[in-house]
């Protein structure tokens, strides 16, 4: 199964990789548009990990065994059995945030844009393709496929 | 007689989590469901949201209609189990009927505790453990005006926080000295009482019902008398002060019981073919180092997975037996875990952080993260709970982990590079 693999030699820590997930988590999914002052609030899936000259981009890692998805209490965490992308239903989640306290990484955010539901990685499903490996600069982030899935 | 590879008894989160797990191994063996309850599979949890109408019926099912058509399972709703006999491997039914199997998960649940309260059994008075208790209370409430809520535990401040968003006027009636007394200390617990108190919702602490009474030449709900002498007018109450394992269900069997089902860390009791999950099991939390009964939903899903691998041949060891909550009150989140209301002393170090509506104690023995709670703000929560099941040692950390800065990148080296450089640690 695929997944998105940090190399934290390599991050120069620039934060691309939050915008273009912001761009691609957006209305418009369009760069000039989605950061305009009238365009509606943005929200990133990645976070950037920085401790000193050290930097890294964090996703959700879409676990073999997803502490989120055994802890959700609605049944709105799913991981899918092909793909193993790891998604939360928005329409199901009732914001109780047991995921964001389950996941040990840290990876599972809050959406506070519209009601409160779980924000994550859902690795540009309807892109194809994470936009935020497309677009690091420095091929800090890769898609490979993991050996233990 | 029929007879299945596997048995559950019991149709929530727990036997959910054990299916889950056989069907990813074996998708031929012969799988049964016997449940007490007549309903799908549903969240727990979601009732509250059901009763006050946050959440819709079809949304508050677990899992899709078509789970146990897809699973390939047979299903025997409304069945109550009368006796196990682990020597024949069947279970007998109150109708008489013998169901065989080759392994048995007993995940049953817990029963909500009655009270020898006189005057529980009147019409107006509820439980809420079941979509059946969900189901009556609504429409009862259509016709009510004021609640009495006796329990400030999880389910009876998820039920009085609905109650008070469908317009009833609310008061809770909590015996010990603060709400959530089992998950959060005083300073959280007060932030809990002010949400509610804010919200219009009366809370009485050290306070007892002594009666449920009526009116002149009617059954129904009336009022509620306290132990103080004064009495709330009422004409609805939920009984919510906790839940007690269905131990009952293997009454006269070997299976071995303390206040829950005894299982190792495969989930497995005494008998070799049984198992037992969920909420009437009593299994091993790994911070406390004792067995013990953790009736919360993350930890029947994954105790049922766990027994439901084994079951399989498929070894693995129940290891996040340890308590976390999480749970919001109008809108206001708070979360806990492991040793949370720990106070200091006897090798347990206490750090505190509060800063206008947020709150975070960490717990600390050893140089270890044992427990924590977290109110207000509490992004990346997960961090925490993550270094307690790993046992990391947080000195020099602990500023960090107090204001909400912590990154993974702060944590050692070998952890983070195993984080990021695989698809997600087999946490089981």
């Amino acid at each position: 199964m695929p997944r998105i693999r940090a190399i934290p030699e390599v991050c120069i820590g620039c934060g691309l990789c939050r915008i273009w997930c912001s761009v691609e988590h957006s209305e418009s999914k369009n760069v000039y548009k989605a950061f305009r002052p009238d365009a509606p609030e943005t929200v990133s899936c990645v976070r950037l990990e920085e401790a000193g000259s050290k930097s890294f981009a964090l996703q959700c890692r879409h676990c073999d065994e997803p502490l989120c998805v055994y802890g959700c209490i609605t049944g709105a965490m799913t991981k899918d059995a092909e793909t193993g992308v790891v998604t939360v239903d928005r329409s199901r989640c009732v914001g109780c945030w047991t995921c964001v306290l389950m996941c040990p990484n840290g990876a599972v955010g809050l959406d506070t844009r519209e009601g409160r539901v779980a924000l994550k990685c859902d690795f540009c499903k309807e892109r194809g393709f994470p936009s935020c490996v497309e677009h690091c600069p420095n091929d800090a982030l890769v898609v490979e496929d993991s050996a233990d899935a | 007689m029929h007879k299945f590879d596997y048995l559950m008894i019991g149709n929530s989160t727990a036997a959910v989590g054990a299916i889950e797990a056989i069907r990813s191994i074996d998708a031929s063996a012969s799988i049964g469901v016997v449940s007490a309850e007549t309903e799908h599979t549903y969240s727990r949890p979601l009732i509250t949201y059901f009763l006050c109408g946050k959440v819709t019926e079809d949304n508050v099912y677990y899992r899709p209609a078509d789970f146990y058509e897809k699973m390939g399972v047979e299903c025997m709703l409304g069945a109550q189990v009368e006796t196990v006999s682990t020597r024949d491997k069947r279970v007998t039914l109150a109708t008489g009927e013998q169901i065989g199997y080759g392994s048995l998960l007993l995940a049953a649940g817990g029963a909500p505790i009655a009270p020898p309260i006189p005057g529980i059994d009147r019409p107006g008075v509820f439980f809420m453990n079941s979509m059946a208790d969900a189901r009556r209370a609504k429409g009862w409430l259509a016709h009510g005006q004021r609640s009495v809520v006796i329990g400030g535990g999880l389910t009876g401040l998820k039920t009085a926080e609905a109650l008070r968003q469908m317009g009833q006027e609310v008061t809770v009636v909590e015996l010990a000295d603060r709400l959530l007394a089992m998950a959060l200390d005083q300073t959280a617990s007060e932030m809990v009482r002010q949400a509610f108190v804010e919200n219009g919702v009366d809370v009485l602490t050290e306070v007892q019902v002594t009666s449920f009474d009526s009116y002149e030449g009617s059954n129904d709900l009336w009022a509620a008398a306290l132990n103080t002498g004064e009495s709330i007018a009422c004409d609805s109450a939920f009984v919510t002060i906790g839940i007690r394992p269905r131990i009952d269900i293997v009454s006269g069997s070997e299976i071995r019981t303390a206040k829950g089902v005894l299982v190792d860390r495969h989930m497995r009791t005494n008998i070799d073919s049984v198992y037992a999950a969920g909420d009437l099991a009593e299994a091993y939390d790994p911070l406390m180092c004792q067995n013990r009964v953790v009736p919360i939903l993350p930890n029947a899903y994954i105790g049922g997975r766990i027994a439901g691998l084994n079951m399989c041949g498929r070894e693995a060891d129940y290891n996040v037996g340890m308590s976390v909550n999480s749970v919001s009150f109008f809108g206001r989140p708070v979360m806990s875990a492991g040793f949370a209301a720990q106070e200091e002393g006897d090798g347990f170090e206490v750090i505190k952080r509060t800063e206008d509506q947020n709150y975070r104690r960490l717990v600390i023995r050893d140089g270890k993260l044992v427990g924590m709670i977290a109110a207000g703000e509490i992004e990346r929560a997960g961090l925490m709970t993550g270094i307690m099941r790993a046992g990391l040692d947080v000195t020099g950390l602990q500023d960090k982990l107090l204001d909400g800065s912590l990154g993974l990148i702060d944590l050692p080296p070998d952890v983070v590079e195993e984080r990021i450089h695989c698809s997600g640690r087999n946490w089981l």
